[in-house]
Formats: structure tokens, sequence, C-alpha cells
């Protein structure tokens, strides 16, 4: 065996000694980033590469290969000798980058710094080339076919863990690279004793896209595994997000959304709390955001964190249906028009509004054109009906399921400002009744069902950015939480437009359309995440608290953002635990 | 050995295939039953029966394309088989390739080589891989008696010298069996006579045998004494040449007319017309004298018809003609 391997030295010379001339000449011929760029392909991708390649090719093209299958050899010796004596040729070139290519901040050039995160692209540049010169009876075949094979195989091995699990591809990306290497050597390996690389077959093509194929197979297998136990498995991890936490009208029912770093990256989820039996559900979906209730209680909808679409979540059934994002441009889903039969999703063009009606399996849309200056739109709970404020008036719009009109039509104007008052952003109450909006110098409460108009006695945090008022409204809308100047939030009486307590001093341009204040179900308290503070309404009082508020289950009971929901069992149900005390 | 043929079943299933136990006595050192190879839909070769009994040298023969080197690679655990059985020396050469190449001695039609090797340095790889069993000095003196330079690269020798060179190598590992595929097409008349030479003192050695692929009949006549003849991707007979010979007869019918210079004859299947001019043709037929000499009557206006033993070259002839029913060649069966 010692003459085989001298042999397969002596052969493998040319490229063994090729590769540190080349990196050499690299670092002589080019300067600066130029040069280790160079010096970087040359030492760990061209060279393993070509050495791969050189391992069985030119043997099989020039008979070599033939005439030691008629040796009293065992062929996987045969190919055990090759790839060591391509190993002994690799290092020199590996060795002499290593030593070469320092980054110069790190100090001397000369420092001894062997390339370990480099190995793996090393590797897998040598297994495409050894594969690749298994398939192919010929060099130039070979050299062609051993990059198609390397990528082929790194992008279909990362795909799934990238796509699916959303694993950060620098992280992954060695790791697979060093077992897509050893792996494409083994197929090669199995190719090449199996496949009868002494003749001109197929059979080694065959065996080896075979192995890739499996390969990729069980890559892909092990993705869906990982991700199927991580959807599990990393929910206990994941603590309450900062943000409100919707509650359907009878309070029953709260939707928390939890998220965390796991090793799968950013998980966001969606926990459904129902109250009066203190049960959790985990919604089984991933990227879940801003979630929505319908205003019966009965679904939610989720939006994805990653723009496409999101998901219907029926609370009865617990069945979960995507909702396609497709026909409607742009990114996570637009407002949500829910209506007793079903929800339609709605999107604000510049002269148009878009409807998407998600009823049973179809999806029908509807358009309508609507002016310029056309503001905002909110939705009225129940009903298809929009109301949308420009700065002369508020109209409303009913929306039809199906169809386009050009002009802008279907409107009807509602009531008109007051004179003098140039709308530049309001908000819809929850119910639909009240719309508060606000110019430069104040705000203004409008009835829309008939009541005179409010004014209120402060002025807007014209910093607050968007067509859309920062305003929260309490549960029974009797009081509003609003974002004023100076850097504050006021609470006040809708009936009276009278502030009820002392303004809340909240850091500037802290405030948040959707949390100016998130409210207690009785609607006592209203907490500022802003200022980590909560307020009573009924006496004033303002508590500082060091946290930020995620949603209130009740006056007692608050959840707290950046607390872990503790869950007793992911199998049979979810129990929330600690914030709602110890259970 | 048997005096008898052997005509094995080109396609019979297993139970009906013809016994291919060997007669007392004969020692098999190489044996295919049911051999069989396909390349997609395609047969190449198919249920081929095959005997290399010890202390023979028995040529494979058969028109180009045939299937001969396919069947010799399937025999050498080169290819594998489709189906049927192969022991060679007793192994399984699928299986025990390495073992049965220490025993074994292959000259390849192709004639491969370590190219950027010396003469000297391939003999020293071939050396180190057979080990103790590799007769260096024997080397040598081959080397020398078919004037090979021992420092002159494999890529610059000749086709004649780069056979020898391989026989050379094969016998000095001292097998039990070589086989050799077209060993000496393309060779001048020195080399070739040289080469059937070696191969002579090779089975003239107790124990050995010898396995020789080929379609030049005159290298047939001269070193072997068994022959199996492949038609279509199996083996349309078997056995001693002489016996085989003896199988074929020659005739030669006289015409009362004049036949036409083309087209055909009607003549019965099997008659292979070997020599054709207005009054006489000289056909080759495999069988029974009386059937075929009434048959010819029946067919053509006889004069007269001559009866005499068939050359070998007649008798590969005839015996390699093409079936015209449906062969291994057609669509697969399976």
């Amino acid at each position: 065996m010692s003459e085989i391997f001298r042999r397969e030295l002596r052969r493998l010379m040319p490229y063994g000694l090729g590769g540190p001339l080349l990196v050499l000449a690299a670092g002589a011929l080019m300067e600066g980033t130029q040069g280790l760029t160079a010096g970087w392909l040359v030492s760990f991708v061209l060279v393993p590469c070509l050495l791969g390649v050189a391992t069985v090719a030119p043997d099989t093209g020039a008979g070599a290969t033939a005439f030691l299958a008629r040796l009293p050899l065992d062929p996987r010796r045969t190919f055990a000798v090759k790839l060591a004596a391509a190993l002994v040729w690799l290092l020199p070139t590996m060795l002499l980058a290593s030593l070469l290519l320092t980054d110069e901040t790190a100090g001397s050039a000369l420092t001894w710094r062997v390339e370990l995160r480099e190995t793996p692209v090393a590797l897998l540049c040598f297994g495409a080339g050894v594969l690749g010169s298994v398939i192919a009876d010929k060099v130039m075949p070979a050299v062609l076919m051993a990059p198609l094979v390397g990528l082929g195989a790194l992008v279909g091995a990362l795909a799934p863990p990238v796509v699916v699990l959303r694993v950060p591809a620098p992280e992954i990306a060695p790791v697979l690279m060093l077992g897509l290497g050893g792996a494409l050597v083994a197929i090669a390996f199995v190719a090449f004793t199996r496949g009868d690389r002494h003749r001109s077959s197929s059979r080694p093509a065959v065996i080896a896209g075979g192995g890739v194929a499996a390969a990729l197979a069980l890559s892909f297998a092990g993705t869906s595994a990982a991700h199927a136990w991580s959807v599990d498995a990393a929910v206990p991890g994941l603590v309450v997000g900062a943000e409100a936490c919707p509650a359907s009208r009878d309070g029953k029912t709260l939707v928390v959304p939890i998220s965390g770093e796991r090793w799968t990256g950013l998980e966001q989820r969606v926990v459904v709390i129902d109250r009066a039996t203190r049960s959790t559900w985990v919604v089984p979906v991933r990227d879940a955001e801003k979630p929505e209730l319908a205003p019966d209680g009965r679904s939610l909808l989720v939006r994805s964190s990653r723009g496409a679409g999101g998901w219907l979540v029926s609370l009865e059934t617990r069945g979960v249906r995507r909702v396609s994002n497709r026909s409607l441009d742009g990114v996570g889903l637009p407002d949500a028009i829910w209506r007793g039969d079903g929800l339609a999703l709605l999107r604000r063009l510049a002269t148009r509004i878009e409807t998407l009606e998600i009823d049973g399996a179809s999806a029908q849309g509807a358009s309508i054109a609507v002016s310029q200056d056309f503001h905002d739109l909110g939705v009225v709970p129940g009903t298809s009906r929009v109301l949308g404020w420009d700065p002369a008036g508020i109209v409303a719009i009913d929306l039809p399921r199906t169809g386009s009109s050009e002009r802008p039509g279907g409107r009807a104007s509602v009531s008109a400002w007051p004179s003098g008052f140039r709308c530049v952003a309001a908000s819809l109450s929850p119910s639909g009744r009240f719309l508060i909006a606000r110019d430069a110098s104040g705000f203004l409460l409008a009835d829309l069902a008939g009541g005179p108009p409010v004014s209120f006695q402060a002025k807007p945090d014209a910093r607050v950015p968007g067509d859309r008022l920062a305003a929260s409204f309490a549960p029974g809308e009797d009081r509003i939480a609003l974002p004023l100047e100076g850097g504050g939030v006021g609470i006040f009486d809708r009936a009276t437009g009278r502030a009820c307590c002392s303004l809340v001093k909240v850091s500037a341009g802290k405030v948040r359309v959707s949390e100016t204040a998130v409210w207690s179900p009785d609607g006592r308290l209203a907490a500022i995440p802003a200022s980590r503070s909560v307020v009573s309404v009924e006496t004033g009082e303002v508590r500082a608290r060091d946290l930020d508020v995620a949603a209130f289950v009740d006056s007692d009971t608050v959840i707290r953002a950046g607390e872990p929901l503790a869950f007793a069992s992911l199998r049979d149900g979810t129990v929330l635990s600690r914030p709602l005390g110890g259970r | 050995m048997s005096d008898t043929l052997e005509k094995p079943a080109k396609t019979a299933p297993q139970g009906e295939r013809p016994d291919m136990k060997s007669p007392p006595g004969e020692k098999r050192v190489m044996e295919a039953i049911g051999l069989g190879c396909r390349f997609g839909r395609r047969w190449v070769v198919r249920g081929l029966d095959l005997a290399v009994p010890e202390g023979s040298v028995t040529a494979l023969l058969g028109r180009n394309g045939v299937g001969k080197s396919t069947t010799i690679q399937m025999l050498l655990g080169l290819l594998p088989a489709s189906e049927g059985t192969v022991s060679v020396l007793g192994l399984d050469p699928r299986r025990r390739r390495a073992e049965m190449f220490s025993r074994l001695g292959y000259v390849s039609e192709r004639r491969e080589l370590l190219e950027e090797r010396t003469v000297s340095g391939l003999a020293r790889i071939v050396a180190a891989v057979h080990g103790e069993r590799f007769d260096r000095d024997g080397f040598e003196a081959l080397r020398a008696r078919y004037k090979l330079e021992s420092g002159s690269r494999c890529s610059t020798l000749s086709k004649g010298q780069r056979a020898r060179l391989l026989l050379s190598l094969a016998l000095m590992a001292k097998p039990e069996v070589l086989v050799l595929d077209e060993p000496t097409s393309g060779l001048d008349v020195v080399v070739r006579d040289d080469f059937l030479e070696a191969i002579a003192s090779f089975v003239a050695e107790e124990g050995r045998a010898v396995l020789l692929s080929t379609h030049l009949i005159e290298d047939v006549a001269r070193i072997c004494d068994r022959a199996v003849i492949m038609r279509e991707g199996a083996a349309a007979l078997s056995g001693e040449i002489e016996s085989l010979r003896a199988s074929v007869s020659r005739y030669v019918v006289r015409l009362t007319g004049v036949l036409p210079e083309s087209g055909p004859l009607g003549l019965p299947r099997g008659v292979v017309v070997v020599e054709r001019d207005p009054r006489a043709i000289t056909v080759v037929a495999q069988g029974a004298p009386e059937h075929f000499e009434a048959a010819l009557e029946a067919a053509l206006p006889v004069e007269g018809i001559e009866r005499r033993p068939a050359t070998l070259k007649e008798t590969f002839t005839c015996l390699t003609e093409p079936c015209t029913q449906p062969g291994p060649g057609s669509e697969a069966r399976a």
C-alpha cells in the first residue's frame, strides 16, 4: 500500500505545490483586501476543490482506476489512500494561508493563527471536489461539477433551517458545511466502491445523486423535527412582550403576545387566556404578533411578523387558518373588518381603499376610490362601514363586497369639523361611536351618534407622528388617555373634556400610538407604559411601578412585560401560573 | 473432459436449465449460470451458462457486439450481473474481488496502465500489491525478452508493448487463471506469436486455466481446446473445439440451373452460405446431414451434393450466425 500512497503523493504534487504558490502569488501581486480575498479563495476554496477533483477523475480518465481495480486491492483502501494523499497536500496550503492571511488589525502579520473557522469551507469544497471527481470520469467535467454539487448541497441543506427555523445563516452555515463536507466525502466513498468507477458507467452518478438526495432529505427531516420540537419547546422560555394585550369586550378572554430569543432565533407567540377558567392556550403559529380579537371574542386575527399575511384563529374550535396577503401588497396585514359573517382586510392606498373578503376558502376583493387628502380610516365594529376623516370633516364609507369604483364615491358626510379646526390625526373609539381628533392646537371629540363635539383643554404632543391619533379609550369609553405637549399623558373625562388626574410625565417621544395607556378591564386603573406608572382614575393617584405593564387581568393583577408565562404542561393545555398568583 | 456438446438454454427458467454439473474428474475454475446483464431495458447478455475447466484454454467466441467483454467483466466482478450466479476459483467475484484478483490475471481489451509510471515503476507497484507471490526476476527476464525498456513511461508504449507488459505483469503474479480480452487484436505477427506462446506455456503448468476472448479464429485454432460460442448475448454452444467442428458440415451443392446473382435462395433455417456462384453454392450447417440434404434438394435445383468437414472458420461462421427469432438483445422480457 505504501507504493500506492507514494504514487498518489507524487501524482497530486502539482496540485499540492501549486496551492501555496498561488497563495504567495496572490499576496505578492495584490495588496490589502484584494490580496486577502484572493488568497482566501485560493486557500480555502480553489485548492481544496481541485485536490478533491484530482483524487479520482484524472485516474479514471487515464485508465488508472481500471488498472488499480484489477489488482488485488480493496477499493475502499484505494479510495482511502487517495483521500489521505490529497489531505496531506492540502495541509501546506491551509497552513500557509493561516500564516499569511492574518487580519492586520489583529497584530503581527506572522501571528500563528490556525483558521479553524475556515475549515468547514475547505472541507465542503474538498468534499464537493471528491464527489464531482467520482461522478465524472474526466477532469474538466469534474471541475465543472464540483461547484454545482457543493453549492447545490449547501443551498439545499441551508434552506430548511434558515427558512423554516429562521436560524441565522452565518450561525448554522459552518456546522452544515462541516457536516456536508463529510457527507459528500462519504457519498463519494460509497459511489467509488460500489459504483464501478473503473469503467464507463452512470452507476456512480446514480449512487452519488441518491446519496446527496438522501443527505438533503435527512437534513430536511432533521429540520422538520427540530422545527416541530422547537414550536413546543421554545414556549416555556418566552416572556410577555411590552405591548398591549387585547381583551374581549366581555373581559373573559385576554390575548397575550409572548416573545424571546431562543436558539432558533426570535420566537414570537400568542397566548390566549380564558379568565373564567384561568386556562391558557398557545396558538400554534410562530412569528405571531399584533393579535386582534373579534368583537364577539370568538375569533382572533394574528399578524405575521415576517410580512407574509397572518392567521385567523377560531377560539371555539382552535382551528387555525392561514390568511394570505398575496393579493394585498405590503408588509403584514392591514386593518381588519370584523363582520358577523366573516372577516375583511382593509388597506388604504393613496387614492383607493381596497378590501379583501376572507370568507371561507375564497377571497374576493373590492376597491373604492377616495380623494387625495383622505386621512386614515377607522372601522365601525360589526359593520361594513369605515369612517374616514380629512381636513374638512368626517365621512362614512360602506364597503361593497366585490367590485370597484374608479370615482370617489360611496361616501356620505357624517359631520364637518367646527370652523377653524384643521384635523391632522384622529382615532376612533373601540365601539365606533366617538372620534377623537387633534389639530395643531387642541383635541376635539366628535360623537357620531349625534351629540355635541367636546373640546379638551390640552395641547397635543405634535411629535407623535402619523394620521392616527395616539389615544386610548377606557373600556367604557368614558375616559381617554392622550399624549400631550411637553412629554406626558393625560387622562381626560370624555363627556366634559376635563383632566381626571395630574399629568403623567413620560420621556419625550416615548408614547406610541398603540400604547398610550393600558386600561384595566373595569377602567379603574390606567397603566402608562412609557412612564412605567399606573394611574388610579378614581383617586387621581399616580403610582410608579418599575415595570412595563403588558396587560391587566383585573385591577389587582397585572401581566408584566418581560416576565415569563410558566406553563404546567404543554401537552394537556397550558396553565398560566406566576403572574396570576402562583397557579 | 466431456466429448458431448453442452447446449445451454438461452432464456430457460431456472427449473428447466440444463444440468451444469461438471463431469466426473473435471474441476471448474470459473463458472457462470444463467448470467445476464441489461442496461436499462436492453439485455446485452442473458441466460448465459459458461464453464472454464482447469487445465483448459477456453475461447469465448462471438461476433462484435455480442457481449463478450460484458461477460468477462461480469465474470470478474467488475460489472454487476443483472441475473445469474458467478463463481471464480470458488469465490464470488463481486464480494471478494481483491482476493480473486490475487489468484487471477487479467489483460483487458483497453490495456489500461498507470500512464505516468515507468515500466519498472509499474512493476514495483504491482509487486508491492501482490507481495511475495510476484516473481520479480521472472518479470525482468520476460521484460528483457519482450524488449521493454525499464525506464520507458507507460504513456509512451505502443499497443503491442502495452499488451506484452500487461501479460508479463499478469504472468509473474503466478495466477491460477488468466483472463484475456482480445489480447492479440492489433498486434503484429511476431508479437502475436510471442503472446500465444506465453499463454501456451502458462497453461502447461498443472492447475491453470485460460479464458480467451477473441474473434481471431487462427488464435483459437492454435492454442484453444474448448470454446464457448456466443450468439446474441447467450451461449449458442460450448464444448471442445473438435466436437464443435464435427457438429458442422460443409455442403458443396452443384446445381442443374443457373442461380441469380443475388436474392434469397429459400434455404432452410440454420444453413449459412459461404460461397455462391451461378452453378454451385457452398453452405455450412449444424445438425444431421440427411435432414439438410433433403432440405437443400427441396429448395434448389440440385444436381449433386458433396459433404465435407467444415473448417474452424466455417464452423465459427455457422455457429455465430444471428438467429432470426427474437433474442436477448431485444426488449427485456422480465
